[in-house]
């Protein structure tokens, strides 16, 4: 008996402690709320295509709200957007450059216990490469460096079995990958290195994370609940065993329609909107309140510049001198300030936006592309067209952007014609029409505007996109020499940041595009929503979430509330 | 018999013409309706600005919240009243045009498949109902990207299934009053079947006509909008009510004068039009006709 | 619609390699020539089997469309009722007090009602009813919010069927009152009153027989409509039904998808006219339909 009562004595006086540990095992800290109520609701948009959770099955229609979680990746990105270990405890480069190998770290486990091998990764990688199953984001291992990953083009278009690739398991620990050419920046591009699982995939098929009673995970939440069009509940894995042990115990979506994501946070029902679903109506609300304003936690995002494209390979803009007016005639200072709002863009010169490596910091390019209304008369006057006689009616393309963002590229128009005199009509075309329009060849897209954000943290990226034979109806071979040789330079660095300036100075000189404005992003959240990654600010006083940092998933917890 | 037919058919326009006009209401309609085409038509003259001209220092005012912008400014910052104004002139235009065509292909098409009956009547119907399930976005999209965009792509998209619901309201009319006394007597009469057709049972068949077009107004302009908002129709700066109004879905929270201005203004047309009908339908209703 | 330009596998960042597409191509028979897509198709959906949709590749065109069509015919049904029901009701009472104030309120409501948006609308709803006051939820279809009765009634109906029944009833109400003031004002309807006969029996016996047959037309216009499901009310309101389905499919180019809602549309409408053509003759038993006019 006394036994007993002791024993309840004992629970009583730990029971509070007992409370406040995850199923993980850790600890929260003494301002969290009690862990049954640690659970984050996020918003997801029912106007969206979603059919997988896994970046390896589709990158464009995955449930976007709760994605990329049952897995985690061979690397993840710092502060300072540099690849650390996630998944992966180290990786090395054989002297020939070509040869990488990630060795993973050790007892990582799969929901079903069994253990997270290489053997895994490979099969991945080789469902992605296969023709059967004709992955949307193939492009982007062909890009890497010169011709991608080994085999990877011959693998996509059918020439060659999936076994051929450049992926291989040199034992359970150890994964090796081999590109055609040298690609340096393949530690940062492994932050899309996620796996499936090698035995689901044979037994059920790759979207095995569809349904709770066949999903497996390897990442810190498992698919507790599933239906899609209304909510989707993930809960904190028990097994985890990785980089980023989560303190939420369970993460749920709700569908709804992006028009309502801040009515619904007004509301509470939900603890966070992205940028993207925040409308300008909204920005005004949030500049005007200041727990709201305090709260809207700025970041780089995927550093995403808006610019317009042109056709350099037909008339008019196949003139230097055009293509100049036009970029002296964008005002761009008085649209980030008047339309854009501070806190989502900031002007750009250039392509790089400042925080992006080799980026240009002084301003030495921002007198290539400056405002000057003058100058640009004189350029237009020069290539024959004097105040705008003679010029085309021209008719600008849009990719189906949303509101707000129409009205920057409807602005760039519009100041471009009140400057030079000439007839700019702005279309905001469906977004198929438009990429087939693009991708044509010989192109049909004579005026466009568009945005790019990176895909992998390095200047090869970015500037890669304006090659010739790329998407944009640009060259210069001065150019395209700079970037690949850049692009694959193993070491030295500094030599390669020159390059790669160069290069830009280059496309900004010559103006491949007209370069609008640089993007910050942002998410709103609520005040109980904290965690040291995304709530201090780094070195450059930026807090908020980073593109590429997937460890804020050991980090983020609910405070208590008032 | 022809001259007395002639005294008869100018008084009867005649005595139409005071009807329509002793009519408040209709009046009132007609001067919407004339008011708003003036303002269309001398959009240049009346417009404080140009509908282009956007100032970015001038973004999102609201009414009366700078001296020169009475509306205030839309999200690039062009003035919202000269907006409104040139606004007028593509959404009447594209509106009257689409049903305008809708009532010279429906009513014909709608009486023919009610009044004459039998196999031509038969295929007829069938036509119009197939025609109902015609794929309309889809084959805006197509019929756009072959002839590109602009006013003219819009109207004929438009119209290729803005006929349908008339024909089908003239259809019902046709059959049931084919029947009524007055049709049969006159078919003893001897009159041939057009006349019939067109002077006996077509005025009153209108109601639901005229409705229907005066419905049609605002849809028009919203299936225009939806088509612009898709890059398929016509191109900014170019303005129209319905894409001012669907745009301002994003701002409306704040911004409330981007969607009141456009949706009044098209409110105000559709009254004016569906006041002038009915007017127009109590004015021609042959009832009134006096015997002499 | 395969000549439409833009196909169902281009993407917005990267596009596809030219081997990637062959291969999706290849994997949903689009590199056959268009009639042999054609004759594919129709004897696949003889069997039932309408495809997958390329939006949503677990499961069947067919499965998609049951359960998403269940919940807006449910949403349909509920604005049908509710739009009928007060449309008919204020046209009648319009027309009967004819030129009154009510009258006028009727028409600039109705005005009102039609011009306006429904996704103003749903927007001012939700701002009123669902964030500034939290009365009513704000989304779901019986998901959320307090459901009485045990789903026979749940508050999150109201607010999409309000927002989705106004356009109908503004219509519902214009075509009532119009269609009984001209039945009204036939000189047989002078004689029967002048002879002595109440209103009601008046309105039961002579006015309304006459009016329906216009009435059924552009009445009968709305149920396909209706039971279709309108794209914005579906999403602003968090309800999964068909209705963005429509939009979304030629958006992106889901051609299972098309020809399947089509397919539904095109039997919705069939049904209609079938049944309005056989409610005419019930209405009206002089009109014949074979009979040729003569003269």
């Amino acid at each position: 008996m006394p036994n007993r009562q002791v024993a309840c004595l004992i629970l009583l006086v730990l029971a509070p402690a007992l409370a406040e540990t995850t199923v993980g095992g850790r600890h929260l800290s003494a301002d969290a709320a009690p862990y049954a109520r640690q659970v984050l609701r996020v918003p997801c948009d029912n106007t969206r295509n979603e059919v997988t959770f896994d970046h390896a099955v589709s990158v464009y229609q995955r449930y976007g709200c709760v994605q990329d979680l049952f897995s985690d990746t061979l690397v993840d990105l710092d502060s300072l957007y540099r690849p650390e270990p996630a998944a992966a405890e180290s990786w090395s480069v054989a002297d020939d450059g070509v040869t990488w190998t990630f060795r993973l770290r050790p007892g990582q486990m799969w929901s079903d216990g069994t253990p997270l091998t290489a053997h895994d990764y490979v099969a991945t990688f080789r469902l992605c490469a296969s023709p059967e199953h004709a992955w949307d984001f193939a492009w982007f291992y062909s890009f890497i460096g010169k011709g991608g990953l080994r085999n990877w083009d011959r693998i996509v278009a059918g020439e060659m079995p999936p076994d051929s690739l450049g992926v291989t398991a040199v034992d359970a620990l150890t994964l090796q990958l081999v590109t055609e050419g040298p690609f340096p920046a393949m530690p940062s591009a492994m932050k899309f290195g996620y796996t499936l699982q090698k035995r689901a995939l044979e037994e059920f098929g790759p979207y095995y994370n569809n349904d709770p009673a066949t999903s497996v995970s390897s990442g810190p939440f498992v698919l507790t609940e599933f239906d899609p069009g209304y909510r989707i509940v993930l809960s904190a894995n028990p097994d985890y065993t990785g980089y980023r042990p989560p303190l939420l115990q369970r993460i749920e979506g709700i569908y709804m329609s992006p028009a309502t994501y801040f009515l619904a946070f007004q509301r509470g029902e939900i603890d966070l909107v992205g940028h993207e679903q925040l409308t300008p109506a909204d920005f005004a609300t949030i500049e005007a309140e200041p727990t709201l304003q305090a709260n809207y936690l700025r970041h780089y995002g995927d550093f995403r510049t808006d610019y317009i494209l042109f056709d350099t390979f037909s008339p008019p803009f196949d003139k230097l001198a055009v293509r100049r007016a036009f970029a002296h005639a964008v005002d761009r200072e008085a649209i980030v300030a008047g339309i854009y709002g501070k806190m989502k863009a900031v002007a750009a010169h250039s392509m790089l936006m400042p925080g992006f490596p080799s980026a240009d910091t002084t301003g030495a390019l921002a007198d290539l592309q400056r405002f000057d209304c003058d100058r640009a008369r004189q350029y237009l006057a020069a290539a024959g067209y004097p105040d705008g006689d003679g010029f085309p009616a021209l008719e600008m393309w849009m990719r189906g952007e949303p509101p707000a963002t129409a009205a920057v590229y409807q602005a760039s128009a519009a100041s471009i014609a009140q400057c030079l005199g000439v007839r700019i009509q702005v279309s905001n075309k469906d977004g198929r029409v438009f990429m087939d329009a693009l991708n044509a060849r010989p192109t049909r897209l004579q005026m466009g505007a568009v945005s790019y954000g990176m895909d992998f943290l390095d200047a090869a990226n970015l500037l890669g996109v304006w090659m010739s034979g790329g998407r944009h109806s640009w060259s210069d071979s001065t150019f395209d020499h700079l970037v690949t040789s850049a692009g694959a330079m193993m070491g030295q660095p500094e030599v390669r940041d020159r390059m790669f300036r160069q290069a830009e100075r280059i496309l900004v000189d010559q103006v491949g595009g007209v370069f609008i404005a640089h993007r910050w992003a942002g998410d709103l959240m609520k005040p109980h929503l904290l965690g040291d990654s995304f709530r201090q600010p780094d070195a450059k006083g930026i807090a908020g979430r980073r593109w590429g940092d997937d460890s804020l998933w050991g980090d983020m917890y609910i405070g208590d509330r008032q | 018999m022809s001259a007395a037919a002639n005294t008869l058919s100018h008084g009867f326009a005649w005595q139409a013409t005071q009807r329509l006009l002793r009519n408040r209401l209709a009046v009132f309609g007609l001067m919407l309706v004339a008011l708003i085409s003036f303002v269309a038509m001398f959009a240049h003259w009346l417009a404080p600005h140009p509908y282009d001209y956007a100032r970015f220092d001038r973004v999102l005012l609201l009414p009366l919240q700078h001296p020169e912008h009475l509306l205030g400014t839309d999200e690039v910052g062009r003035d919202y009243l000269s907006r409104l104004i040139f606004g007028a002139r593509t959404s009447l235009l594209v509106s009257l045009l689409v049903q305008g065509v809708a009532v010279a292909i429906g009513v014909p098409l709608g009486a023919l498949a009610g009044y004459v009956g039998g196999r031509t009547g038969f295929v007829v119907s069938r036509l119009i109902d197939v025609m109902t399930a015609f794929p309309s976005l889809l084959f805006a999209i197509l019929l756009i990207s072959v002839l590109g965009g602009g006013l003219h792509s819009v109207v004929l998209a438009l119209s290729v299934t803005g006929w349908i619901l008339i024909a089908r309201l003239t259809r019902a009319q046709f059959l049931t009053l084919r029947e009524w006394d007055f049709v049969l007597c006159a078919r003893a009469l001897g009159v041939p079947a057009w006349r019939i057709a067109l002077r006996h049972v077509l005025p009153n068949a209108l109601t639901p006509i005229v409705i229907a077009v005066s419905f049609g107004i605002p849809a028009t302009i919203f299936a225009e909008a939806g088509l612009s908002l898709l890059g398929l129709g016509i191109n900014d700066p170019m303005a129209s009510w319905g894409k001012m109004v669907g745009v301002s879905n994003a701002y409306v929270r704040v911004y409330w004068h981007l969607a009141l201005f456009p949706t009044l203004a098209i409110a105000l047309t559709m009254l004016g039009c569906s006041l002038l009908g009915d007017g127009l339908r109590d004015a021609l209703d042959p009832r009134h006709v006096s015997s002499t | 619609m395969h000549s439409v330009p833009g196909g169902p596998f281009d993407t917005q960042q990267g596009q596809l390699t030219a081997a990637t597409r062959a291969n999706l191509e290849a994997k949903y028979g689009l590199d056959e020539p268009v009639w042999q897509q054609y004759l594919n198709y129709m004897s696949h959906a003889l069997r039932f089997d309408f495809g997958i949709p390329y939006q949503q590749p677990q499961t069947t065109v067919a499965a998609l469309i049951g359960r998403t069509w269940l919940v807006t015919l449910q949403v349909g049904l509920l604005t049908i009722v509710v739009a009928f029901s007060i449309g008919i009701c204020a046209g009648l009472y319009a027309a009967y007090h004819q030129n009154s104030w009510i009258d006028h309120l009727v028409t600039f409501c109705a005005t009102l009602g039609v011009t306006v948006p429904n996704f103003v609308i749903g927007m001012w709803l939700i701002l009123c009813f669902a964030v500034a006051r939290s009365w009513l939820p704000l989304g779901g279809w019986g998901t959320s919010g307090a459901c009485l009765f045990g789903r026979y009634f749940c508050t999150d109906w109201i607010l999409p069927v309000v927002a989705y029944a106004l356009a109908p009833m503004a219509i519902i109400a214009r075509y009532t009152r119009a269609s009984i003031v001209d039945v009204a004002g036939e000189d047989f309807i002078r004689t029967a009153r002048a002879k002595g006969l109440s209103e009601v029996a008046l309105m039961r016996r002579h006015v309304l027989p006459n009016a329906q047959i216009p009435m059924v037309t552009a009445l009968g216009t709305e149920i396909p409509n209706l039971i279709t499901g309108s794209i914005f009310i579906e999403t602003m309101f968090r309800i999964n039904g068909l209705g963005k389905y429509f939009v979304t499919s030629a958006l992106n180019r889901d051609y299972p998808m098309i020809m399947a809602t089509f397919l539904l549309i095109a039997l919705l409408w069939g049904v209609t006219y079938m049944l309005t053509d056989v409610a005419y003759t019930v209405l009206d038993p002089r009109i014949q339909f074979s009979r040729r006019s003569r003269g």
